[in-house]
């Protein structure tokens, strides 16, 4: 294998994400304080370039690196999602790291890092890309959380959240080496696998390859989902998501929310697509980890949406929220490794798309209201918003629709496709219908909120900040909210294009 | 005796040393290092699997994956005690308990 200008090419969002991480700490270190208005430009103009450059690879579905990277339809999409949040958060943080006096390089630097993370993840075909994605990504949303670092909430979150985080990657990486063993043991023996490249042994489809009994593959898969569980904040490892969420300063909670479920969804995407094809009849590994993974599904659906209830800060009922939400999506991927057809994996692609959107604008939303002391974060806060400023309460109201499923929303569509999947897959119509009842039960908390806007009077002296100057947060808030409603009403397309992404992918 | 048996025995027993030491302990800065003892529980496994690899020759993707782990533990520390340091300034304090100001 040599490193040629074809790797590199097919290497360039990537390339470029990084590049413009540096210009903008390199940038901060020659910049007087006014120049620094300068940094949200670059990173912005560095995620758009990174999304048009992924644009143009698609169709090429080729390998690079010697087949440690994929890029696909699959890596594209999941790809342009990590771009989309990347992009939306950093409209989002313009005005608020400024207030809170974290405008420095090293925060838009660390952001798009993490989206240089995200979008190797979503490209990864072997075990050692995965790994060095998911920390990529990880480490730069620790510091993230942390930024604000003389509030106390700040650190704390950043501290619980590195402690849980560093926990799970070492049950992940004990997983790839067990996986590693299983693929060793067995596929050398056999000489399935004596290619001259060696890496070919880490290679995501090489555990295809491996028996279905092997106990170390068994075990490996265990360890690995539940890695992939803690990232993502599954129950029963979700304990940390509340937390973080509600420490971090909220453009970064929208930001990592999103980011970091693009990424790792596509690596469980990819896994089951591609090491553990279901051939239609019950093959051992294909069925425990769709069955383990549909318990796991459930559990966290149910869990995140009645936790959700109780919750009377806002950030952190938005956190409990996105884990009913990662829920939702396991059921599409556990349909997906259960089925030849591209119909439920598509539906994944499409949930992640609106899902990450949605995100941004709900917390862009508390970014938007933030002012000089700290955020809007108790719900009785945010009593008489609608009547101080109708725009900023119609866009939240937009958003807890979406994220509850009402039409005519992207989150409507999203849970459409992925509960139609599950029903239409007889074996997970119990999914389904836990989902579905999941769903309504979340409607209450999502329209608390609505309601408190709308039907209450302000709290006594509250002053809403006026947020007329906050051009970017407004602008990151309009076009969320053009494409929440634009991906309810005409979803036609891109499911059409989610399709096409899923057939790419062998 | 230097078996893949016993070497992952000691792969195992390293890992779950760190996983105690995580759950158990009350200290930042010890469960840091026990975050370490896990990572390195690992890389005894995949070394091990790449020694005894029954190929015809060996397996370097192994030993490769060890060096990119060291990388990333040392990029993990050096943020983790970064962040112990942030959250010391705040609450003059290593105790785990004492991580009390988000909760339910």
């Amino acid at each position: 294998m040599t490193l040629g200008a074809h790797d590199l090419q097919l290497f360039a969002p990537v390339l470029i994400l990084l590049g413009s991480a540096a210009v903008a700490v390199t940038a901060d270190l020659f910049a007087e304080k006014i120049e620094r208005g300068a940094l949200p430009f670059i990173s912005l103009g560095g995620t758009v370039a990174a999304a048009i450059s992924l644009l143009s690879l698609w169709g090429r579905n080729e390998e690079a690196f010697g087949g440690a990277l994929r890029i696909d339809g699959l890596a594209i999409v999941m790809g342009l999602a990590a771009c989309a949040a990347t992009a939306l958060s950093v409209l989002m943080s313009a005005s608020y790291v400024r207030s809170a006096g974290v405008d420095f390089g090293e925060y838009y630097g660390l952001m798009l890092t993490a989206a240089a993370g995200a979008v190797i993840l979503a490209q990864a075909n072997d075990l050692m890309s995965v790994f060095l994605g998911i920390e990529i990504m990880s480490i730069a949303v620790y510091c993230l959380t942390g930024i604000t670092r003389d509030r106390e909430k700040s650190t704390e979150a950043a501290m619980k959240y590195f402690i849980m985080g560093a926990f799970s990657t070492g049950f992940l990486l004990f997983g790839i080496a067990l996986l590693y063993g299983a693929v060793v043991t067995t596929g050398g023996a056999d000489g399935i696998l004596q290619s001259p490249s060696q890496s070919a042994l880490l290679r995501l489809d090489a555990l295809a390859r491996v028996p279905a009994n092997t106990p170390l593959l068994v075990a490996g898969l265990a360890l690995f989902l539940v890695g992939a569980a803690f990232k993502i904040g599954a129950v029963p490892f979700h304990a940390w998501t509340p937390d973080a969420y509600e420490g971090a300063p909220a453009p970064v909670t929208g930001f990592m929310a999103g980011v970091v479920k693009a990424g790792v969804f596509a690596v469980l995407l990819r896994t089951a697509m591609v090491s553990f094809p279901s051939p239609g009849i019950d093959v051992e590994p294909a069925s425990t980890w769709s069955g383990a993974l549909a318990f796991v599904a459930a559990a966290t659906m149910v869990v995140g949406n009645v936790c959700a209830l109780a919750q009377t800060n806002l950030k952190r009922l938005l956190a409990y929220s996105s884990i009913g939400h990662s829920g939702v999506i396991l059921v599409g991927v556990v349909v997906a490794s259960e089925s030849q057809n591209p119909a439920p994996a598509a539906a994944v692609l499409f949930y992640v798309l609106a899902y990450v959107i949605m995100t941004a604008g709900s917390f862009g939303l508390i970014s938007l209201l933030a002012r000089e002391g700290g955020e809007l974060e108790n719900l009785s806060q945010f009593s008489g918003l609608a009547a101080r400023r109708p725009a900023a309460a119609a866009a939240m109201t937009l958003f807890m629709a979406s994220l509850a499923g009402i039409p005519p929303t992207a989150g409507f569509m999203g849970k459409f496709l992925i509960f139609r999947e599950a029903i239409n897959n007889r074996e997970f119509l119990w999914l389904a219908i836990t989902g579905i009842a999941a769903s309504i039960v979340s409607a209450y908390y999502y329209l608390k909120i609505v309601v408190a806007m709308y039907m209450r009077d302000p709290e006594k002296g509250e002053e809403f900040p006026r947020g007329d100057d906050r051009w970017g947060a407004i602008l990151g808030l309009a076009l969320a909210s053009i494409a929440t409603v634009a991906l309810g009403l005409c979803p036609a397309k891109v499911i059409d294009w989610c399709t096409a992404a899923i057939q790419s992918v062998n | 005796m230097l078996t893949l048996h016993n070497c992952l025995l000691l792969s195992a027993l390293l890992f779950a040393t760190g996983v105690f030491g995580v759950i158990a302990r009350r200290n930042v800065l010890i469960v840091l290092m026990s975050i370490e003892l896990m990572l390195n529980g690992v890389n005894v496994a995949f070394v091990s699997f790449a020694k005894f690899y029954p190929g015809s020759s060996l397996a370097p993707a192994g030993h490769v994956f060890v060096l990119l782990t060291m990388a990333v533990a040392a990029a993990e520390a050096a943020v983790g005690l970064a962040i112990v340091i942030a959250w010391f300034r705040n609450r003059k304090t290593t105790d785990t308990d004492d991580m009390r100001s988000l909760r339910w």
